[in-house]
């Protein structure tokens, strides 16, 4: 039997299995990251790549590294000093410098020999003292778990565009793990991108570089500048003393106001203004209402008037319901666990759910606020579970 | 003098102080009131980590 077995190997699980073992101190052997990829972070380096990325909106310090300043420390490193660029005033680190050293920590720490390829079906409590993970690669048996699952697997499909989908149009959606915005033909004359956020904007924008024809983004509400996509008052005490306060169903309200979608960082506010004036690239603020194959093309049918597409491509980002489907649901239902109105957990402050059982990213939202499924958010998941362990630290 | 860098991201630049908390322009990290706080995020001063 394991120590802790880590659901989830994405950015939270895989720096909660370094702070387990190297800040910790538990042995290598105790602990091991369950993630259905052959690679740690695939699905958030994917995801990065595929929407055209070039700077991450949080700033160096979060990292996935035990001491916060280690991607700056890598920065100066010989190996990356000349390709590595922060945009400042908050020195975000640029996608491939970040993804560098992910890939340095992941090396040095030897975090992927942590890693068993598996999905988790269903967990049971053997019995007070420790807990079975059914899995696709077999049982395996843990003191404590820690559900680490993030909303990668359910990118957000509006109705209509699920039928048109059905009906064998060329829509996809740029978190979908089979889709490559690269595989779209140079050639395509129309290409619609649909959303409102900032992977929205990156991918129209890099369409409009790569596309000999017209790219058109459509989002219901208009865009503009703001550094982070949630005020950093809610990484700290700030804004969280408050939220403590409220019931289980106003600190729901609480993280999907602070979480507004639309906005951008400046110099991506200035990118599209400069493409939409120099570029294919078009701007529509407008309400799809419907959407029909049309022979090859795609008929959209907004509020303000009909557009036609050869390809859409979805940024709409993620269903913000409960992440983890069948297997969370099983988990409640089987062990009995509390869940606030919005069905997310509802655990303590040391992340418990019970009594040997841990949550962090949006699953522990209702806990850790609008910035837990954010890098951040592991980084303050790892404070609380280090002062849970360790209460002296 | 040394800047400190928030958990949050924000950093703490003496030749800029703090205007909302009343912190001069020149007051060393070290210098702050213990009651300091992170203007962004509210986190303490022994949160922040001094920048090379």
């Amino acid at each position: 039997m394991i120590a802790w077995l880590i659901i989830g190997g994405g950015i939270h699980g895989t720096y909660l299995s370094h702070l387990l073992v190297n800040k910790i101190g538990l042995n290598r052997d105790e602990v091991r990251v369950l993630d259905p990829h052959q690679t740690p972070l695939a699905s958030w380096n994917r995801n990065a790549t595929n929407c055209g990325m070039r700077f991450l909106r949080s700033p160096a310090t979060h990292n996935i590294d035990i001491p916060v300043l280690s991607l700056y420390r890598f920065a100066q490193s010989p190996a990356v000093k000349e390709m590595a660029d922060f945009i400042p005033p908050y020195n975000r680190p640029s996608l491939s410098l970040f993804q560098r050293h992910c890939a340095h920590v992941i090396r040095h720490f030897r975090l992927e020999e942590l890693r068993i390829t598996g999905r988790a079906l269903a967990l049971h409590e053997h019995n007070r003292h420790s807990l079975t993970a059914e899995t696709s690669v077999g049982s395996i048996a843990a003191r404590n778990v820690m559900l680490a699952i993030g909303l990668g697997e359910q990118p957000y499909w509006p109705s209509w565009a699920r039928r048109l989908q059905q009906a064998g149009s060329r829509i996809d959606h740029v978190f979908d793990g089979r889709f490559r915005t690269a595989d779209i033909p140079e050639s395509t004359e129309s290409v619609v991108v649909v959303g409102g956020g900032l992977s929205a904007v990156q991918t129209a924008l890099m369409l409009s570089k790569r596309l000999a024809g017209t790219v058109r983004l459509l989002s219901q509400h208009d865009l503009y500048e703001s550094q982070y996509d949630f005020d950093p008052c809610w990484i700290g005490p700030k804004c969280l003393r408050e939220f403590y306060r409220q019931d289980y169903g106003s600190r729901r309200a609480t993280v999907d106001r602070a979480r507004v979608g639309g906005s951008l960082p400046g110099e991506i506010f200035e990118e599209l203004r400069t493409a939409l004036d120099t570029t294919g690239l078009h701007f529509q603020k407008s309400r799809i209402r419907s959407a029909v194959p049309d022979g090859n093309r795609i008929r959209l049918h907004t509020d303000t008037g009909t557009v036609w597409a050869d390809t859409v491509v979805l940024a709409t980002g993620f269903l913000t319901n409960r992440p983890g489907g069948d297997f969370i649901d099983q988990v409640i239902e089987e062990l009995g666990l509390q869940c606030g109105p919005c069905g997310f957990p509802i655990i303590g402050e040391d992340l418990r759910w019970a009594a040997n059982i841990f949550v962090t990213g949006p699953l522990a939202e209702l806990q850790l606020g609008p910035c837990a499924r954010n890098i951040i958010g592991a980084r303050n998941a790892g404070r609380h579970l280090l002062k849970a362990l360790i209460p002296q630290h | 003098m040394d800047k400190w860098e928030c958990p949050c991201g924000y950093i703490y630049d003496p030749e800029e102080g703090d205007a909302e908390s009343n912190i001069q322009i020149g007051t060393a990290f070290e210098g702050l009131p213990e009651d300091w706080v992170c203007p962004k995020c509210g986190a303490e001063k022994e949160f922040f980590e001094k920048l090379d």
